[in-house]
């Protein structure tokens, strides 16, 4: 039984240890805000950060995470004043909101990098799909993170 | 977040109930609020709490459009009580069906969320104020009209003396009104069209939010499913023996014929476990003869079909005698693929099965069809079918029934008491849909020596599925989703010939974003810029000569206002454009007969092609007709942008069929746009009319894709009518 960092918190998950992070995250450790949307490495609906870079959990075997720390969103969310998801809320960005945990932990990987990023860095960077279209409110909500960095907020 | 056990005769689900309501109670119940009592309810839509929070139901799913905060402010509008106590929460589907259909109809199609709840919401919600004000007047033994109602409060207003709306709900729900108050008009509103943050933005940014994808009890099991991979196959067997042996599975489960699809479940108790059975399993199809096996073969008969008489829909003037005599002919073909909706969420469908009691836990468009599948699959009555909708990763008309509901009842009868959550894979999920309906539009026009139409002959032929109906000024029995939009004709031409073939190809087929439209207004709005360029005059001033010239179409001046907006908007024709770059538009108003609302929603955008063929939209314009007004402008915003996205996206996608078998498997081969898709400038402007607008979550989707092609033909000269744009080569030189 492998065991996984996840959040800060230690987890005994019973998974074979090919089973992607993602369906260990979410069935095993009850993770659900980690989404499935396509399996295969396209969609970034399933993005966690594995010590602090973004990976997309669904083309990533658990045993590549083992000794690894692993952020979900619920870790991020858990701070309560994350910048990321205080934008996200100010510009109401989410539409059906499912590709919205993947979007968020894309772009905190993104500015953990790029603190102050341009449009085009935005575009570079967020390769993640919403299908219902949110790319707009999606940039500006990065730009407002970017300027809750600037003012001194912590990602 | 792994759930207690929950059962749905709690009907505090989503709210109250510990995993999935919590996020919901801590977007809207203001912190500290204590129930001390029991709650009530005024009706089947509001349930007063001691503590003044103010359940309302919402009759429509929840599918990104934001209707749990624009239909709740339907209601606060009326009912007066402070915003901050509106908690919305799904309705009960069962008390619906029980209850001689209580909430209208909870199908959340067609972009009717706020259209079927408007009128009926701000009812419930003035009759619940009255209540309360009648209420409050017999306890102070006042006449009512003394009485007034604000943020939960009611004030007696010669004494100054108050009462909440938790204090007197308990009086107010035996009291009963002479009759029904009147409701408020747009100009007295002042919660409605403003724009009102969502009560849903924070659980969804922070993870909280649930979906049925989510779901989880404790004692759960996982499946995962193996379709047809060919539209002709049906299943003939499947081994089962190599994947038993595999860790935590634990059965393999027939659906054929289940749910209108063909294939296997395997059970376990995790999904990827699942899965990973099935991967192991071999299946053998046998094929029989159902569907088409080529699309791009019948997109040529469809073609072929477009060239010969269909059944008439318009017949104006003497086609045939101005066809003769006119000194300039146009003769184009339009033509769009099917398409699929691949929302983020696969279909998903959890059940438990007693016999007395089916309990399914579902993400669902419609979830009437989804209780009467439950009963049809599992023979039970209506009564001990128990369905709690959830939050839906993307609508789009991809969820309103793709068989999931069958065949989690019939894997959940395999394991009676346990509750199982089968998960489509992707794969599965495009491979087997109810596609958006090829489209094909054969156009012929004259021109007199002035450049102006003085016939026209449209010939459409689409594929369809359900029932004919009597449409256009003919009465024509045609299907009403394929001749959308092309039945009436805004643009005045003194002969007009439109007819229509129903084709039934036997591909599944049914609801996208906007159906029949998409195709219509694709073939009409490039044909008029065709029109307008051959007769050498700017698209968007032929087009308003058009419609002036004798039209009798009745909403011909909101579509001039419009264009006139969007020529403001767009900066239209302010430019010299340099070669590469143009400019083009696209209208219509998603008619339908005998509305008398309307949503005209005009789209401009400017493109620049590069000499490689390498397309980019820089940027669009929307005018959208707000009529008498908007529930929520933030909601429309939202999902306007969003229609941008999808319908520029539409330009590379297609759904093919090759031997039988659907081509497209995931994301890699259905493009979908991604955010250095979009513009980088996206307006919007509403024009107000007299009217309501008839809904928001599907106008703009026709527009873009004619926009782009108009404009591609402005900056290079090439002329699209084929979709998706890989089939055209757009290098210049
Ligand atoms: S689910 Fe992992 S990238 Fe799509
Ligand atoms: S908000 Fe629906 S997919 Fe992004």
């Amino acid at each position: 039984m492998p065991t996984l960092s996840i959040n800060g918190v230690k987890h005994d998950l019973d998974v074979e240890l090919d089973t992607p992070l993602l369906w260990a995250l979410r069935d095993a450790a009850g993770l659900t805000g980690t989404k499935y949307g396509c399996g295969v490495a396209q969609c970034g609906a399933c993005t966690v950060h594995i010590d602090g870079r973004a990976a997309r959990s669904c083309a990533t075997p658990v045993e590549a995470a083992v000794g690894a720390e692993i952020t979900t969103i619920e870790g991020v969310a858990a701070r309560g004043d994350h910048p990321v998801v205080a934008a996200w809320i100010e510009r109401d960005v989410p539409q059906c909101g499912y590709c919205q945990p993947g979007q968020i932990m894309a772009a905190c990987a993104l500015l953990a990098e790029n603190a102050a990023p341009s449009d085009a860095d935005i575009d570079d960077g967020m390769q993640n799909i919403c299908r219902c279209g949110c790319y707009a409110d999606i940039r500006a909500a990065v730009h407002a993170a970017a300027a809750a960095l600037k003012a001194g907020a912590k990602l | 977040m792994s759930g207690a056990p929950q059962s749905l005769d709690r009907r505090r689900f989503v709210i109250g109930a510990g995993l999935v309501g919590a996020a919901f109670a801590v977007a809207a119940t203001p912190v500290g609020a204590q129930n001390s009592g029991a709650p009530v309810e005024l009706g089947p839509w509001i349930e007063i709490h001691p503590d003044d929070t103010v359940i309302i139901r919402i009759g429509k799913s929840e599918i990104g459009q934001g209707v749990f905060t624009s239909n709740a402010m339907m209601v606060c509008e009326e009912l007066r009580c402070d915003w901050k106590h509106a908690r919305p929460e799904f309705v009960d589907p069962r008390r619906h069906m029980l209850g001689k259909l209580v909430y209208g109809r909870l199908e959340t199609t067609a972009a009717s969320s706020a259209r079927d709840g408007r009128e009926i919401l701000q009812q419930v919600g003035a009759s619940a104020r009255e209540r309360l004000k009648a209420a409050a007047a017999a306890q102070w033994n006042v006449p009512i009209a003394e009485v007034e109602a604000k943020d939960s409060v009611l004030t007696h207003q010669p004494t100054g003396r108050s009462l909440r709306f938790g204090e007197v709900a308990t009086d107010a729900a035996s009291v009963k009104l002479d009759g029904e108050p009147k409701i408020k008009t747009p100009d007295q509103f002042t919660l409605m069209g403003t724009r009102v943050a969502r009560l849903d933005s924070a659980m969804k940014a922070r993870g909280e939010a649930i979906y049925s994808v989510d779901f989880r009890l404790p004692d759960m099991l996982f499946a995962s499913l193996r379709m047809r991979p060919n539209l002709n196959a049906a299943l003939k067997s499947y081994d089962f023996e190599a994947a038993r042996a595999l860790p935590g599975v634990l059965g393999a489960v027939d659906l054929r014929g289940v749910g209108g699809q063909e294939g296997v479940a395997i059970v376990a108790n995790s999904w990827w476990r699942a899965e990973s059975a099935l991967k192991k399993t071999p299946i053998e199809w046998s094929v029989e003869k159902r569907a088409p096996e080529s699309s791009a073969a019948t997109l040529a008969r469809a073609g072929e079909i477009a060239d010969t008489r269909g059944l008439a829909l318009i017949a104006d003037g003497d086609a045939a005698a101005a066809f003769a005599g006119a000194a300039k002919k146009f003769d184009a073909r339009y033509e769009t693929p099917m398409l699929t909706h691949a929302g983020m969420e696969t279909v998903n469908c959890a059940a438990r099965y007693t016999p007395d009691r089916l309990e399914l836990w579902v993400g669902t468009q419609s979830p009437e069809t989804a209780m009467k599948s439950a009963a049809k699959a599992s023979g039970l009555p209506m009564e001990k079918i128990f369905l709690q909708n959830f939050f839906l990763g993307g609508g789009f008309g991809g969820r309103a029934g793709r068989g999931e509901i069958e065949q989690a009842v019939k894997i959940a009868m395999a394991f009676p008491g346990k509750p199982v959550k089968l998960i489509w894979p992707r794969e599965e999920e495009m491979r087997t849909n109810a596609y958006h309906p090829f489209g094909v539009t054969r156009c012929e026009a004259e021109l007199d020596a002035e450049g102006k139409p003085v016939a026209i002959k449209l010939v459409k032929a689409g594929d369809v599925t359900g029932e004919p109906q009597a449409i256009g000024p003919l009465k024509a029995v045609v299907n009403g989703q394929n001749s959308r939009s092309i039945y009436d004709l805004p643009y005045g031409v003194p002969a007009a010939l439109v007819d229509i073939h129903d084709m039934r190809t036997g591909f599944p087929v049914g609801i996208w974003r906007s159906v029949g439209d998409y195709h219509n207004v694709f073939a009409i709005e490039c044909f008029v810029d065709e029109l307008a360029r051959g007769a050498g005059a700017d698209p968007l001033a032929y087009r308003k000569a058009l419609l002036a010239a004798g039209t009798k179409y009745w909403n011909r001046d909101h579509w001039i206002a419009a264009l006139d907006m969007l020529a403001k908007a767009a900066r239209w024709g302010a430019d010299t454009l340099p070669r590469g770059t143009g400019m083009g538009l696209a209208i219509s108003d998603h008619r339908r007969p005998g509305r008398t609302d309307s949503s005209i929603c005009a789209v401009a955008v400017q493109v620049t092609v590069a000499k490689d063929g390498a397309l980019k939209v820089d940027r669009a314009h929307v005018v959208f007709e707000s009529g008498l007004g908007l529930i929520n402008p933030l909601v429309v915003e939202q999902q306007l942008r969003g229609q941008m996205s999808w319908a520029l996206g539409s330009l590379w996608q297609e759904v093919s069929v090759e031997n039988g078998e659907v081509r497209q498997k995931n994301f890699g081969d259905y493009p979908v746009p991604r955010m250095s898709d979009i513009p980088a400038e996206i307006t919007i402007d509403y024009l107000k009319t007299d009217r309501w607008n008839q809904g928001v979550g599907e106008m703009l989707v026709p527009m873009p894709p004619a926009a782009v092609c108009n404009a591609i033909h402005a900056a290079i000269g090439k002329r699209i009518r084929t979709l998706p744009l890989r089939r055209s080569d757009l290098t210049w030189t």
